[in-house]
Formats: C-alpha cells, sequence, structure tokens
C-alpha cells in the first residue's frame, strides 16, 4: 500500500532562523507545512479494487487456476464383516495457491446421485483428498462438483470428471 | 509751679529742630550705609514651579522668556506665565509675586486634545492591527487543527482498508471473505473517500488561512503607527522668539 514509508505530519521538524521572531518563524514554515500535507494526502491511494479482489480459493468469486484436480478412480475392498467394495474417487487441492496456510474441508457434490457429502482432511495437512461411493457402474463417467468450505461457508465450485473402472 | 521760659532757653529751642533734622539724617544715612544691600534683595520674590509633568516641562515669562528653570527668582508683582509640555496644553496664568517672598505655583498641564484624539486613533490602531494578525492566526490554527484530525482520520481509514486486504489474503472462511467482499470493504472505501476529500479540503483551507495569515502579518508590520502632530507645540515655540545655533531665527528650544 501506497501509506508505507510516509512520515506523519508531527513527525516534521519545523525549526528557524534565530534571527527571526517566533512568530515570523512559524509562519514562514506553515507554506511548508501545509505543502507536506498536500504531499501526505498522495500517500494513500485508493487502491483496493473490489473486482480484482478474486485471488484467495477461498472466495467464492476466485478466478484463478483450478483448486482441485482429479488423482486416480479406483475400487477398494473392505474388509468387514461384512466385507464390501467400495469406488474410491481421490482428487488433490492445489494449496499452492492459497494465500496463507489454512485447514478446509471439501463439499462434493456427487452430479449423478445428488448427494452433498463433506470430506475433511486425513490426516490433517494433506491435501489429498478421498471420496467414497458404494454404488457404480464399470465405465460410467463420474462428474463432481467440489467446493473448498469452512464455517458453513463455501468458495467457488469447480468440478472433476473421470469414468468408474 | 508756673515758670516762663527764658529768652536764653527760647534760642536754645530754635536752634534744636535743626539739630534734629541732622541727627534724622545721619541715622537714615548710617542705616543705609550698614543694611543697604539686604534692603536691595528684598524687592525680588522668589517662585518654585511644581509642573506636572514634572521632567520635561518649559515656560515662558512675561511673554519674552523662555526657559526650563524650576526655581525663578521674580521682582515683585505680576507676572505672566505660559507652561506647556509635550502632548499638554499651554496654560496660561499671571502669578503675583511679592518682595522677599517665596512661594509655589502648583499646575497640573491637561493633554491636548489632540493627543487624546492621537490616543484613541492608536488605541484604535493597535485593537485594528491586533485583530489583524489575531483573527487570521486563529483561522489558520483551527484550519491546522482540522487538518490534523482530517489526516489522523484519513489515516485510520487507510489502515482500515489496508488490515481489509490483509484479511482477504489470510482468511480461509469464503462467509467471512464474502462479508468482507460486500459489506465491509465497500463501507471502508466509503470512509475512506470521505475522509480524503475531508482531509484534501482541510489542507486546501489551511493553506489559504496560513497564506492570508503571513499575508496580514506582514501587511501588519508594514503599516506605520499613526503619528502625533503635537499642534500645541508649534503655538508654544510661536509665543516667544528664540535665536538659533547661528544666532538667527528659527531657533528651537530643545
Amino acid at each position: 500500500m501506497g501509506w508505507y514509508g510516509c512520515r506523519a505530519p508531527m513527525d516534521v521538524g519545523v525549526g528557524g532562523r534565530t534571527d527571526d521572531p517566533p512568530a515570523m518563524s512559524t509562519l514562514r514554515h506553515l507554506p511548508i507545512m501545509a505543502a507536506l500535507l498536500l504531499g501526505l494526502a498522495g500517500c494513500y491511494k485508493d487502491d483496493i479494487d473490489l473486482a480484482a479482489l478474486t485471488n484467495n480459493p477461498f472466495d467464492a468469486d476466485y478466478s484463478g487456476p483450478a483448486v482441485f484436480s482429479l488423482d486416480t478412480i479406483y475400487v477398494e475392498q473392505v474388509l468387514g464383516p461384512p466385507n464390501f467394495y467400495r469406488q474410491v474417487v481421490q482428487f488433490k487441492v492445489n494449496a499452492s495457491l492459497f494465500l496463507a496456510s489454512a485447514s478446509y474441508q471439501v463439499e462434493v457434490h456427487d452430479l449423478v446421485e445428488g448427494t452433498r457429502t463433506l470430506v475433511g482432511q486425513v490426516p490433517a495437512g494433506s491435501h489429498t483428498l478421498r471420496f467414497y461411493r458404494l454404488e457404480y457402474l464399470p465405465g460410467q463417467e463420474v462428474c463432481l462438483e467440489l467446493r473448498l468450505t469452512n464455517n458453513n461457508a463455501f468458495g467457488r465450485p469447480e468440478t472433476i470428471c473421470g469414468t468408474w473402472p | 509751679m508756673n515758670r516762663k521760659p527764658s529768652i536764653g532757653s527760647l534760642v536754645d529751642r530754635r536752634s534744636a529742630r535743626p539739630r534734629k533734622v541732622f541727627r534724622l539724617v545721619l541715622a537714615f544715612l548710617l542705616v543705609s550705609g550698614i543694611f543697604g544691600s539686604p534692603a536691595i534683595a528684598q524687592t525680588t520674590g522668589q517662585l518654585r514651579l511644581v509642573v506636572d509633568p514634572g521632567h520635561d516641562f518649559q515656560v515662558i515669562l512675561d511673554g519674552a522668556h523662555r526657559m526650563q528653570e524650576r526655581v525663578l527668582d521674580l521682582s515683585e508683582g505680576n507676572h505672566r506665565l505660559q507652561l506647556w509640555a509635550p502632548t499638554r496644553r499651554i496654560v496660561d496664568t499671571t502669578v503675583y509675586v511679592r518682595a522677599g517672598s517665596s512661594r509655589e505655583l502648583v499646575v497640573r498641564l491637561p493633554y491636548s486634545a489632540e493627543f487624546l484624539a492621537h490616543q484613541q486613533e492608536v488605541k484604535r490602531f493597535r485593537e485594528r492591527l491586533w485583530l489583524n494578525k489575531a483573527l487570521p492566526t486563529v483561522a489558520t490554527v483551527g484550519a491546522a487543527a482540522w487538518t490534523t484530525a482530517a489526516y489522523l482520520d484519513y489515516r485510520k481509514a487507510g489502515r482500515q482498508l489496508r488490515d481489509d486486504k490483509d484479511l482477504y489474503t489470510t482468511s480461509a472462511d469464503p462467509g467471512e471473505i464474502a462479508e468482507l467482499k460486500n459489506d465491509r470493504i465497500p463501507a471502508h472505501q466509503d470512509d475512506f473517500r470521505r475522509s480524503k476529500v475531508m482531509l484534501g479540503v482541510s489542507t486546501g483551507v489551511f493553506a489559504v488561512a496560513a497564506a492570508y495569515t503571513i499575508w496580514s502579518y506582514r501587511r501588519a508590520d508594514r503599516t506605520p503607527l499613526p503619528l502625533f502632530d503635537d499642534s500645541e507645540k508649534v503655538r508654544f515655540d510661536g509665543l516667544v522668539w528664540l535665536p538659533g545655533p547661528d544666532g538667527r531665527g528659527g531657533g528651537r528650544p530643545d
């Protein structure tokens, strides 16, 4: 921001020539003070452009590169009882896009089934997340709408698609 | 017993009168010879002048002699005194001086009407001068205070915007970000713009006030004081002729 390095008007020294009467010495510096104040007015800049504030991935208006990317889709067996199989959609969150380190959840909207599921970072700090689904049709394309979320509010939705094995 | 004077005694009486006159004349001559001088000194009297102001008054005696004496030795009789001092009126009075006596003449010279008018004029001048300096100074100090307050407000609004931007950068809460962008930042931007305009206006007012103050101080310093023309002095100078340093006319008593 523009105001860094600017001096407040109170910091400006107002010395005077010793042979001047004090009143005139002060008066002699009034134009200088006025000029400094005018200069200080230029120190601040109204430079917050709301339309340009779109670089935070947690912003619903985020306009940067994709945050999510599909890593892999696979089937895994869960040992019971009962034993069963489930599909796993593993995707990655591009944490390098974050402006500051943050913890988060991801809301997964299954566009086929219409379900919405919150997926957390497991383990904490990991940016590779998994979405599980019990029913699947082999060879069918699956599309998930993903959004970063915290405190029940959501970022920009992104869609990733893949095909069930 | 009734005795008639003899012829001899009559003769003696006739010759006694001239002798008595002679004795009186002799006594007078003796007395006037021994005490002659003191008898002449007692034909003058002393007049001491006690005048307000006591330091620089002047007096013209009998319309002819201009002096600054405080004690005058004057011959017996009426004497005209015209007293004057700078800024005062001429006081014209006649004093009877008795030979061999000493007396005081107490006079307070009143201020001349011109001087009183001049004093009023000087007072008005000083008041006008004071106003000419004080009002712009007060306006400038007020404008400076306003400008300082506006600057502080402006700085605060600027810092608020900076904090908002920092919060946008660090926040991981989409709700907070939305609230920031929809409500807080626009409100703070309004505050910032308002304070910026206020700072500009106050700075402009301050600059104008400061310039006017400087100008008014300089103008006041250049304005000459009203001069006092002592017309009573001119009158007093005209009452008596004084020789100048060269012995001719136009001399000044000072």
